[in-house]
């Protein structure tokens, strides 16, 4: 199944998600701090504790704080501020970002948010005056720790990978699993088993699992 | 969705006939719900397209019975449209018998129904190449 199942890929890092990729909903899901410049009427209902009660049509005042998932803060955002302003989650502000600067390898990326990348590339859209330090710490990050992805995926064959994956994000993971394929496929052929016909993975245990249903 | 939209609807008219201008953040707020909701289960069929259109290079023509119990009645309908384009395709790409092509070269499905046709059909191409 996995050669032959292309599945959309993330477009979180370039200038725009792509609608149809399960990574970039899992992505814009993860919530960011907003305040409210206008009060929001009747939506009370959602943030019981914020809102204005009845006699102000349920409504959520202006100046609150909530935390919003990045599509939903995306969608009300607009340049003139009209309806919501952006503040940057700790991990992309001044403070990480030094820490960042100092040694990326050390850093537990998947417990930071699991899209630290995709999500700081699409915050970039909030027009934030840090952006230039944002992307800046972005890149630096990762330059930081691909050199030890690489190694480690590329020399990882036939091993429980969990204690290296642990600490790296998603798009870090995805990377290391190609690393993984093309080793895989390297010792396959080494072997000389990529000119074998052999029955694909799924079949073989679709076999296995009717054999297991016909004994019940 | 239903109940999200219906809100909105009532919404915008009151904001246009009484003028009510500060509804429109609310709106905003119902609206994007909307496309999001969309935006997933638009995915999701998707996904699923692509995982039965990887169905039809695993297995081969015809499908065991319990992934066929999984799949709608539309998605069956695609799948035998595109079973046939991909055959049409095949037998055009060969002389008189056509080409037949497996997506990798050390993949190969097994029939899982009792017919041998299928099988030795394409192992004999392959054995012609």
């Amino acid at each position: 199944m996995s050669e032959a199942y292309f599945r959309v890929e993330s477009g979180a890092l370039g200038s725009e998600e792509n609608f149809l990729s399960l990574d970039d909903i899992l992505m814009s899901h993860e919530k960011l701090p907003v305040r409210t410049e206008i009060s929001m009427p009747r939506l009370g209902a959602f943030f019981l504790d914020r809102s204005g009660g009845a006699e102000t049509d349920n409504a959520i005042p202006e100046g609150t704080k909530l935390e919003l998932p990045l599509w939903l803060a995306k969608g009300l955002f607009d340049n003139k501020r009209r309806i919501l302003s952006v503040e940057l989650p700790k991990i992309y502000q001044e403070g990480w970002r030094t820490v960042f600067s100092a040694d990326a390898n050390v850093v537990d990326l998947h417990k930071m948010g699991p899209h630290f990348y995709g999500f700081g590339s699409q915050l970039l859209h909030f027009d934030s005056p840090e952006n230039a330090d944002i992307s800046h710490s972005l890149l630096q990050t990762f330059v930081g720790r691909f050199r030890r992805i690489m190694d480690s995926s590329q020399n990882a064959y036939n091993e429980d990978t969990s204690a290296l994956v642990a600490r790296l994000d998603e798009m870090e993971r995805g990377l290391f699993q190609t690393g993984q394929k093309g080793l895989n496929d390297f010792q396959c052929w080494e072997k000389g088993q990529a000119s074998q016909l052999t029955a694909s993975n799924l079949v073989q245990n679709y076999a296995k699992r009717k054999f297991t249903d016909m004994e019940d | 969705m239903k109940a999200l939209y219906e809100q909105n609807q009532s919404d915008v008219n009151e904001a246009k006939s009484s003028g009510r201008g500060d509804l429109i953040p609310t709106i905003k707020f119902r609206h994007c719900s909307l496309l999001r909701n969309r935006r997933c289960a638009v995915a999701y069929l998707y996904d699923r397209l692509l995982r039965i259109r990887a169905l039809r290079w695993e297995y081969g023509s015809v499908l065991p019975s319990a992934l066929r119990f999984h799949m709608s009645a539309e998605e069956m309908d695609w799948f035998n449209r595109y079973k046939k384009s991909l055959a049409t395709y095949m037998r055009s790409l060969g002389g008189d018998e056509g080409f037949s092509c497996s997506s990798c070269s050390h993949h190969i499905g097994y029939e899982t129904s009792k017919k041998p046709i299928y099988r030795s059909a394409v192992s004999k191409r392959l054995r012609r190449i």
